[in-house]
This record gives C-alpha cells, structure tokens and sequence, in this order.
C-alpha cells in the first residue's frame, strides 16, 4: 500500500482524537499527534489498537514507542503490510 | 523534579475501554494489569496508574531531554497506599501522589521544590502568581522551545509543569 493511502486511512482513525482542527485539515507527513493535533496523550493507545483493527497487524512496544507522528505510524504500518 | 498529570473521568470513560482488546497490555506490565483486574474499580486503578506514568514521563523528560516517544510500559508503578506510590524507569524512581474525586484523577511528583499547585485556566493561574509573589505586572505563561512550559519572573525562571484533559486543568510549580 502506498504511504499515501496509508496516511488516508489513518485520517479517520486520529480525527476523533483530535483538538485542533485546523492542523489536521493542513494534516502533513510532519504532523505531530500531540503538538500539532493536540491529541491527549490518553488517547494514543485508542489511535494504536484502532490501527491495529483497521489494517489488521499486530504493533509491538518498540514500535508503538515512534508513533507520536504521523510520518513513523505511516512507516510502521507499511512496515507490518510488508511483513504479513 | 517536576511532572503532574489530571484525568476527566468522564471524558476518559467516553473515550477510552479499558477492557477493550489488548488495551492494558500496550500501557502496563503484567503486575500492574493483576492490580488493575482485581481492583474494585478497575477503570478508576487503570487512569492513577496512567496518570502516574504520565508525571514521571514529563519530569524524565525534562531531566533527560529525550526525544518525544509513546513508551508507557517504560515507567513501572509501585503502589504503596490509596495516594502514594513510586514510578520507576530505567535506574531512577520518583515518588508520586495521586489526588482522586469522583470527577478527576490527579497525579504529581514528591519534590521539595515544586511544592505547589494550582487548579484552573492559564490566565487565572497568572493572576494567581501576580498576587502571591506580590508582582508588578502579569506573568507571561511560556514555553521552551522543547516544549517546556515555564513562567518568566524578570528576577527568576519559574519552572511549571501543566495538564489538561478535558474540564480540568492544573498546574505544578
């Protein structure tokens, strides 16, 4: 899958989180889940297993320690498509 | 050391199931998840032990200068009564307290410097350091460019830690 409909997949899964619209309408490669959408650091374990449901893939500790971004949960998951 | 975290219970129990899948194995050890799992309010042990994590994770931060990372299974909890207990990560520990209503969980770093606390918006906040420091004008809320919130006193830096979730916010200084 291509990182661009990774990241499109993955819009819906962040929008319920997030806190500051209008970053997550400019949403970029660099956006950052807590500095730039403003996301509850309680919130990033729902964004994890949501992605995990929706892409069917199983995230690890090590893994789920980069996805504060947008650009690293992308990477992640193109990483685990991969290795299905 | 300096680190504080508050949860809307409410707003966590809208958002997040605790019980959900895999959710308690992505945030704590297999201790903490008997703890939780044999507690009488699971939901409610679950957020003390995140929100003690989550104290130690900012005043780690702030000593360490690591890089931003989701690593809640990095800081291991230790429970000691019904408010006290020690979060530990790599070879360091820190004492935390944890304030509990039936509306928010709070938690905050032991520290002999930052004894203080404060429950409201930023600007009421600063109003409240103007009167207690007797100063001149309005303190400026700033942050670093880590992303370290401090609060310029012209005569001194006035360390800060804030949190916010939902109806409820608090500062540490």
């Amino acid at each position: 899958m291509t990182t661009e409909a990774i990241q499109e997949r993955l819009k819906p899964i962040v929008k319920p989180y997030v806190n500051n619209q209008e970053n997550f309408n400019n949403l970029t490669s660099e956006s950052n889940f807590i500095e730039d959408l403003e996301i509850n650091s309680a919130n990033l374990v729902d964004i994890v297993l949501d992605v995990e449901d929706e892409f069917d893939i199983r995230i690890e500790n090590d893994d789920m320690e980069k996805m504060i971004n947008v650009e690293a949960t992308v990477n992640v998951i193109q990483k685990k498509l991969a290795n299905k | 050391m300096i680190g504080n975290d508050i949860v809307d219970l409410a707003k966590a129990d809208r958002e997040s199931n605790i019980f959900r899948l895999r959710f308690l194995e992505k945030i704590c050890s297999q201790e903490e998840i008997k703890l939780i799992l044999s507690n009488q309010n699971s939901t409610h042990l679950y957020w003390r032990i995140w929100s003690m994590k989550e104290s130690a994770y900012k005043a780690f931060q702030r000593k360490c200068k690591f890089e931003t990372a989701f690593n809640p299974f990095a800081f291991s909890c230790q429970l000691y009564d019904s408010q006290n207990g020690r979060v530990c990560f790599k070879n360091e520990s820190v004492s935390v307290q944890t304030i509990h209503t039936d509306e928010f969980i709070y938690s905050e770093i032991k520290d002999n410097v930052h004894k203080n606390c404060f429950f409201g918006s930023t600007s009421d906040f600063m109003d409240h350091l103007k009167d207690k420091l007797k100063l001149n004008s309005i303190p400026e809320f700033q942050k670093t460019k880590e992303g370290l919130p401090f609060v310029n006193l012209s005569s001194q830096i006035l360390e800060v830690s804030k949190t916010h979730h939902g109806n409820f916010q608090a500062f540490q200084y």
